[in-house]
């Protein structure tokens, strides 16, 4: 397994395979070979995104005079490209006064937090310092 | 809105971070689903701890 894992990567520079598993979540374990986590990971972390916007999560702006804020939307960005996607469609406005908005924004942030840690992971994959 | 119930929405929550994590984490199937079974219970079990300890705190 690591060994076709290294094959499959070398070649492709370590941060063009972060690039890839940010934007597709996923893309950088199927780049890598390990097609049953980057299929875990294409269907289960867009789809707690779409679950996080049908909450009526919201999508937070960039508001460096609010850091909190601007954190939620670092942590948002990080699922690739579905939040563009959501934001060319307009989607993620927010309801604030749904039951449950917060636990749409929850959703929201950890699926992109979670999409970086895997983009990580992919990461440490193609550079060769894990299986 | 999908979920009204708030412990439909935990347990959805747990459902989703407990597979990554045991995916991400964890290389044989068998070991995936033990650690994810675990991470999910510990989820809502925690989520019942802390909330009967939050009882007596109401805001």
């Amino acid at each position: 397994m690591r060994a076709t894992t290294i094959e499959r990567t070398q070649g492709a520079h370590p941060l063009l395979v972060w690039i890839a598993a940010w934007l597709v979540p996923g893309a950088g374990h199927l780049w890598s070979g390990q097609r049953l986590k980057g299929l875990v990971f294409l269907v289960m972390l867009p789809a707690m995104f779409a679950i996080g916007l049908a909450l009526d999560g919201r999508l937070f702006p960039f508001e460096l005079a609010q850091p909190l804020v601007a954190l939620a939307a670092i942590a948002d960005l990080g699922i690739g490209l579905p939040y563009l996607v959501a934001r060319v469609l307009a989607a993620g406005g927010g309801d604030v006064i749904a039951v449950t908005y917060e636990y749409g924004n929850t959703f929201l942030i950890v699926a992109g937090l979670l999409n970086l840690l895997v983009a990580f992971d992919a990461f440490d994959i193609a550079a060769g310092r894990k299986g | 809105m999908i979920v009204r119930s708030h412990f439909g929405v935990l347990l959805l929550f747990a459902f989703f971070v407990s597979t990554i994590f045991a995916v991400l984490l964890r290389d044989d199937v068998r070991e995936q689903v033990r650690f994810g079974a675990t991470l999910f219970g510990a989820f809502v079990l925690g989520a019942y701890v802390l909330g009967w300890l939050m009882y007596p705190f109401p805001l």
